[in-house]
């Protein structure tokens, strides 16, 4: 198949729904597999920090789900391009499947950033640049869920969407260099493409391999919650009956 | 590319690029607002509103920390390692964290005399992490 | 289990003191990964109870016309 091809059939909601089915069990079972490994070596068996002692072990879920929760984003982005440019459907639905899944991990790491910072800061919260920017992810996210529920009309509704995400897009270089910019209490990045990690491998390792876990679990949660647009989307129509007439999805 | 999906792509461009240029210019215009605390040159050279409640911060000189009499109250110099330093005086219990050379967070007033009072303490942590038996390896080739 | 938890199983829940920083961080990302599988799951089933019965709905106006054929076109 040519990219060109590719693309079109991509545009067919059918075509995804019958290739994704292996394709989310695969992911989902790898993100099983590393999340409960990577989870068990992080908190037993990686050394504590010198200095934090095992409070350190909060980075394990920390940075994997603050990772995810932007990397979502950016695909929200990218997406919202495709609808706005090439009016693809699955564009859409990418578009509307990604946000509860967002939301729940930017949550995430701002709850676990809070329960590292009270130990080692000594405050559950401060309004420093990368916290503040990491908080209006959080809002991006909502904002989103309330729009498509707010607009009546799925298209108007999807297209507002997509220009908001292409907007809010710009809020992800601002949390990534918030902590070389400006003066935080959050410290500056430990993993830098240029230089080596500022950490031993038996610590990054288990944090790499939940971080593989976790974008695994999103993978595999995105096809389950596009596959679910799509049999929503195309209710009643003959392939749907045709393939659930077994009484299974 | 057809021209009606050409023309799409160059709105959704402007879009972008539009928020882009007015997040950037709020950003420039607020630069100093955004950062969390001043630093020790700051403090110094009278940059910092005196007798406000302003954030200082900066790394805990060696050998600076005094303890004040019989209660809580501590002294100690905050410094930027490249000749600009003050003392802060504070009285509470201190963060796990806080030790010589660790940075530190100072909620507080800056005083005529050029003492800041802090009325909280917060330990700033580095992007370094390591192991205790490394830490003591590293630390005893460093001669401590 | 590394050194410091080698004594035991207290000492691995206390985390040095740490205990409820570092169990609720790990318990709100079990959360978090729940609220995701399970919003698909109930989602899914619920889609799918739903077009059942309507399957069954469509398959039982079947019947009807069969048995009675004079009725002729079904009312909606």
């Amino acid at each position: 198949m040519t990219l060109k091809e590719l693309w079109h059939r991509l545009g067919s909601p059918r075509w995804f729904y019958q290739i994704s089915g292996r394709l989310r069990l695969v992911l989902g079972l790898t993100a099983l597999v590393l999340l409960v490994t990577g989870t068990v070596w992080g908190i037993a068996f990686a050394p504590p920090d010198y200095q934090q002692g095992n409070s350190f072990r909060i980075i394990y879920v920390h940075v994997p789900s603050a990772l995810v929760a932007q990397s979502a984003y950016l695909l929200m982005g990218a997406a919202g391009v495709v609808l706005l440019v090439w009016r693809m459907k699955l564009a859409d639905m990418v578009l509307a499947a990604t946000v509860p899944f967002g939301m729940s991990m930017t949550a995430l790491a701002l709850f676990t950033g809070a329960a590292w910072g009270k130990p080692t800061w000594g405050a559950w919260w401060v309004w420093d640049a990368r916290t503040t920017s990491m908080l209006v992810l959080l809002f991006l996210y909502m904002a989103l869920y309330a729009l498509r529920q707010a607009i009546p009309r799925p298209e108007t509704a999807g297209r507002a969407c997509a220009v908001l995400a292409v907007v809010g897009v710009i809020n992800i270089p601002i949390i990534k260099y918030s902590v070389d910019w400006w003066l935080t209490l959050h410290q500056p990045a430990t993993f830098r493409l240029t230089a080596a990690p500022a950490m031993p491998p038996e610590m990054w390792l288990p944090l790499l391999v939940n971080a593989l876990g976790v974008y695994c679990f999103f993978g595999a949660n995105l096809v389950g919650r596009l596959r679910l647009e799509i049999l929503e989307r195309e209710r009643g129509t003959a392939w749907v009956r045709e393939r659930l007439a077994g009484g299974q999805l | 590319m057809n021209p009606v999906r050409r023309n799409r792509l160059i709105a959704v461009v402007f879009l972008a690029v539009g928020a882009a240029v007015t997040v950037g210019l709020v950003l420039v215009a607020l630069n100093e607002n955004i950062n969390l605390f001043y630093p020790p040159d700051q403090i110094v050279s009278g940059a910092a509103p005196v007798d406000t409640r302003i954030r200082a911060g900066g790394m805990v000189e060696d050998g600076s920390v005094r303890r004040i009499g019989e209660g809580l109250t501590v002294e100690f110099v905050l410094t930027d390692h490249a000749g600009s330093a003050f003392p802060v005086q504070y009285t509470g219990i201190l963060p796990d964290l806080f030790r010589e050379g660790q940075g530190i967070l100072v909620l507080g007033q800056l005083g005529g005399d050029g003492t800041f009072v802090a009325q909280e303490v917060l330990a700033k942590h580095d992007e370094n992490y390591m192991p205790p038996e490394l830490a003591e390896l590293k630390g005893a080739g460093a001669g401590r | 289990m590394p050194a410091d938890f080698a004594r035991s199983l207290a000492d691995f829940v206390a985390m040095g003191g740490h205990g409820l920083y570092v169990w609720l961080s790990y318990a709100a990302a079990l959360g978090v990964v729940l609220y995701n599988v399970l919003s698909v799951r109930l989602r899914e089933r619920r889609y799918l109870r739903e077009h059942l019965d309507r399957e069954r709905r469509h398959a039982g106006a079947g019947v009807r016309d069969a048995v009675h054929p004079a009725r002729g076109v079904p009312e909606p």
